[in-house]
């Protein structure tokens, strides 16, 4: 008989101590003045936990199905196929998604961020930086061992993390590691929680191992994942077994697959709130991907008048109410509302009469629109653009093939962190890192502004992603930023109502 | 030049202006002839054209009733009928009826005209569809088929559209599609040898040569069809040209252009912001396309060499053949000439024994009878004048004979009849009388020996 640890919503440090003790305060959605809510932790963990016990604690008249349980395996289906189970360096947001969805399943970062930017503890219990914020300490979580049941021990964090930032100097105590950068480096821990910084250590077949709820049992490159669960997980054992992940699977055949309850959990097309319902569960994140024109830097489009005129012509509503079925928002920023409040203040009112004047007595060149051709959604909006600017006077050839003078990009927000997503927003786009100094909202602003003057790039949406899971899946709410695996909202605390369907066979 | 060689000069230009003539007449009538077969042939391919047209249509229209019939159009109408129209449901419907109608274009409308769903360009929707405002402006749907510029991501093309409605009669669907009208459509035409069929598509108002299509897609040379095209364009008129693609007239080809047009309707007035048709100038017959029915003057220009290399070995055949017949007509005709001019020669050189030989009883023999006699009388007429002067002379002869004779014997008569008065009267004086007398009688005979001496030697002269 198997000893079971009962698991629990994520265990953490109390919120005093993760907030009290992260010394330079990221911008929160409150201070930038979100209109969201901000929810109480405390109490909101509480109800789940009371929830969770209500559950656990009904009498046995009601069906099994509603009791959690250890066992049986969640059939996941996603659409890129990965020949390695590595981050690469410019992944389509399919494949980032894809990749560090699974990759958070099998190991941790140092520190999350919730939606709200604020810094959760994760391997790292608690941690302080200097004043100038370029040393920075983190106490480590004691007895979590690797999935090969080596010790997470500082020296062997501090080995992973200095071979991912060969730039910082990264050392290792008894119970805790330091790290010191070059810079002033405010926004540490939203660069740690990045998935990027996900803590691996690698086997001698290269696969990764961590300290995350499941661990490799199996790879097929680019074809299936088998993930088992980690029974040492220092959150606990997972309710289910394993998690068996299959490639290279469009939307398409992953709405099937879920109809048929061949998958538990798919990626899906997000729609409006308040769209068609779909039969099965469906969740939506914050919009954590952007999709933007963007110019290239040795495109014919060099006079600012056609940018301009172009990003005037652009009719975001209909592109949004039919084309994106509704979901997503109308974007003027790169950065979303959600993260920095300020959005209204840029204009994303089409105006013709004005784009026309702008071109007027100017001959402008046929630009060449190209797309990701692994966007289901690319093709038709790229179409839509490029019929937007016909009426204004710009010819937009929609085209896979030629020397693009603007590209649709889809590009991740990775982090709740609005510096740290600018940041990696500029580097997708080819652009210089923005100088963010004082990491206050007006130097954030003054940041975007200059890399949107100059309509170098027109943001488009701001898309957030959907996963829909099926009728056997409980437990099961995605975070709000998208990830799997995100702090208390997790695959480790899905159990199934049926572990072991007659679709599940394979 | 001698009434010879004039002859035959005259001979030969005759035959080569009767081979010229006769040449010209045939090369006119064939240039006609095949004119009108061309004419009857480029005739002949538009009504096959109009046929298929009208075939084509016939199925696009049944295509076009499924459509609107079909459980997803009926959804939609009633949907909107029941005010719960969702245009982001319908932007691929529009394209999943078109594959499975086969039809190249296709658009779901709404009763307004806003296009719902558009297979040939889905990120159409929510734009204005121009032939359906002026269909319920007119409160008419066209029944048939009908040409219809279409504008698509590759650009603007023309097609064969039919409208149908589905619905409520207040607020109905259009569903409007059909197929493209292009290079395809061409070659289901049944095109005779030595000719081919070219479309011009009228989608832009400048000239563009890759809107000019055959079998194959945009046809070459294309801008030396430009003037016909502008033609046609200005006139919407018929009109024929001939297009000499080379230096070679055997390349050239004539063209038959007719113009397609399609219905009238109010063109959205460019320069508004707003797509509500206009009722000003912008109402009129929309010329579409051009079908071009071209044939090769090869056969013709073949037909005319082989014409006019006939008519030159005819002609040379012909000036050989008069050269020769005429030497030997102008040899037979100025025969008695020669003889004649000959025996003229010889008569004015004084020769009245001339004379020519009768060999013909035609004028010419006549006219030799005639100079004969001619030469005979002059002849007689000279030996009478001779005669006459030979009289003359011999009188003239005598006269001068008695003169010179009654000269010498006056002296004779004197001494004589001295000498008988000397011995008459004065026989003293006799003897020197005599002396004298006698020497005056010799000189004297002496003189008429002379004197006949002379009138000797005169009758001896030939």
């Amino acid at each position: 008989m198997r000893p079971i640890k009962y698991r629990f919503p994520v265990p953490t440090n109390s919120a005093n101590e993760s907030v009290g003790t992260a010394a330079p305060a990221l911008p929160s959605r409150a201070k930038l003045g979100s209109s969201l809510p901000s929810q109480p932790p405390l109490l909101y963990k509480g109800v789940r936990f009371v929830a969770l016990v209500a559950l656990m604690l009904l009498p046995s008249a009601l069906k099994s199905e509603t009791r959690p349980h250890y066992s049986g395996t969640v059939r996941i289906q996603m659409q890129s196929s990965p020949e390695t189970l590595d981050l690469s360096p410019n992944p389509t947001p399919a494949e980032y998604w894809d990749i560090t969805r699974t990759l958070s399943l099998i190991g941790e970062t140092l520190v999350n961020l919730d939606a709200q930017s604020r810094p959760q503890p994760a391997l790292a219990m608690s941690w302080q930086s200097d004043a100038s914020a370029r040393h920075w300490d983190f106490t480590l979580r004691r007895g979590v061992k690797f999935h090969d049941s080596s010790p997470a021990s500082p020296a062997a964090i501090a080995e992973v993390l200095g071979a991912l930032h060969p730039t910082w100097s990264v050392r290792a105590s008894t119970d805790s590691i330091s790290i010191d950068c070059s810079v002033a480096t405010p926004s540490l821990l939203a660069e740690l929680a990045l998935p990027r910084n996900l803590l691996l250590q690698h086997n001698v077949n290269g696969l990764p191992i961590g300290t995350g709820p499941f661990l490799v049992a199996e790879w097929q490159r680019g074809k299936l994942l088998r993930l088992a669960a980690n029974e040492n997980s220092w959150q606990g054992r997972p309710f289910v077994d394993a998690i068996q992940i299959e490639f290279g699977q469009s939307l398409r055949d992953q709405t099937v697959a879920l109809q048929l309850e061949k998958a538990d959990v798919i990626e899906a097309s997000p729609q409006a709130s308040n769209g068609p319902q779909r039969c099965n569960a469906s969740a939506s994140s914050l919009p954590v991907e952007l999709l933007a024109l963007v110019f290239s830097a040795n495109g014919k489009a060099h006079d600012p008048r056609l940018r301009e005129a172009l990003a005037l012509a652009i009719d975001r509503k209909p592109i949004q109410s039919v084309l994106l079925k509704g979901a997503g928002e109308p974007a003027s920023t790169i950065l979303p509302n959600w993260m920095t409040g300020y959005t209204a203040v840029f204009t994303i009112e089409p105006d013709a009469q004005r784009a026309r004047a702008l071109l007027a007595n100017s001959r402008q060149p046929m630009l060449n629109l190209s797309y990701d051709p692994r966007d289901p959604q690319a093709q038709l909006i790229a179409e839509r653009i490029a019929l937007n600017a016909r009426e204004v006077g710009i010819t937009v050839q929609v085209s896979l093939s030629g020397a693009e003078d603007l590209r649709l990009t889809r590009i991740v927000l990775p982090s709740p962190d609005p510096s740290t997503s600018l940041a990696e927003a500029a580097r997708q786009f080819g652009f210089p890192e923005p100088a963010i100094s004082t990491h206050s909202l007006e130097d954030l602003y003054r940041a975007e502004r200059a890399l949107l003057d100059g309509y170098a790039v027109i943001p488009l949406f701001h898309l957030p992603l959907a996963t829909d899971s099926g009728p056997r899946v409980r437990n099961w709410e995605p975070d709000r930023l998208g990830d799997w695996n995100g702090p208390g909202h997790s695959l480790a605390d899905v159990w199934l109502a049926d572990p072991a369907p007659a679709a599940a066979s394979r | 030049m001698s009434f010879r060689k004039k002859l035959i000069l005259l001979f030969a230009l005759t035959v080569l202006l009767c081979v010229a003539l006769i040449s010209a007449s045939v090369y006119g009538t064939i240039r006609r002839s095949f004119e009108q077969a061309g004419q009857d042939r480029a005739n002949a391919i538009a009504g096959q054209f109009r046929s298929e047209f009208q075939r084509r249509g016939s199925e696009v229209a049944g295509k076009i009733e499924s459509v609107a019939r079909s459980e997803a159009v009926q959804r939609i109408a009633l949907d909107i009928d029941h005010g719960l129209a969702d245009p982001s449901g319908y932007v691929g419907e529009a394209r999943l009826l078109a594959t499975q109608q086969q039809l190249d274009f296709l658009e779901l409308v709404d009763h307004r005209g806003t296009i719902l769903s558009s297979s040939q360009w889905q990120a159409k929707f929510g734009y204005s569809e121009i032939a359906i405002p002026h269909a319920t402006s007119t409160n008419s749907i066209p029944a048939s088929a009908f040409l219809k510029r279409e504008e698509t991501p590759d650009g603007p093309t023309l097609g064969l559209f039919a409208v149908r409605t589905a619905g409520a009669e207040d607020q109905p669907l259009y569903v409007i599609g059909g197929e493209r009208l292009d290079q395809g459509f061409l070659s289901t035409l049944d095109i005779p040898a030595g000719t081919r069929v070219l479309l011009y598509q009228n989608l832009d108002a400048k000239w563009d040569p890759k809107s000019l299509l055959d079998l194959n897609g945009p046809a070459a040379g294309a801008d030396k069809i430009a003037p016909l095209v502008a033609k046609v364009r200005d006139t919407l008129h018929e009109s024929r040209a001939v297009i000499n693609w080379t230096s070679d007239p055997a390349d050239a080809e004539a063209f038959q252009a007719i113009p397609l047009t399609g219905p009238v309707i109010n063109e959205p007035n460019p320069d508004s912001a707003t797509s509500a048709p206009t009722s000003r100038d912008n109402s009129k017959q929309q010329l579409l396309g051009i079908l071009l029915v071209g044939s090769s003057r090869r056969p013709l220009v073949d037909l005319q060499t082989r014409i006019v290399s006939t008519a030159l070995l005819v002609g040379g055949f012909g000036i050989l053949a008069a050269v020769l017949a005429s030497l030997w007509f102008t040899a037979r005709v100025t025969r008695p000439l020669v003889s004649l001019a000959e025996a003229a020669r010889r008569v004015a050189a004084g020769d009245l024994n001339a004379k020519v030989d009768v060999e013909s009883s035609d004028e010419l023999g006549e006219l030799a009878v005639s100079f004969n006699r001619m030469t005979e009388d002059l002849s007689q007429q000279k030996d009478r004048t001779l005669q006459a002067e030979r009289v003359a002379a011999w009188r003239e002869l005598a006269r001068r004979l008695a003169h010179e004779l009654k000269n010498p014997l006056f002296p004779l008569q004197v001494t004589v009849e001295n000498l008988m008065r000397a011995k008459q009267k004065s026989p003293e004086m006799f003897e020197e009388v005599f002396a004298e007398g006698t020497t005056t009688l010799l000189s004297e005979i002496n003189n008429l020996k002379t004197i006949i001496g002379r009138f000797s030697e005169f009758s001896k002269m030939p």
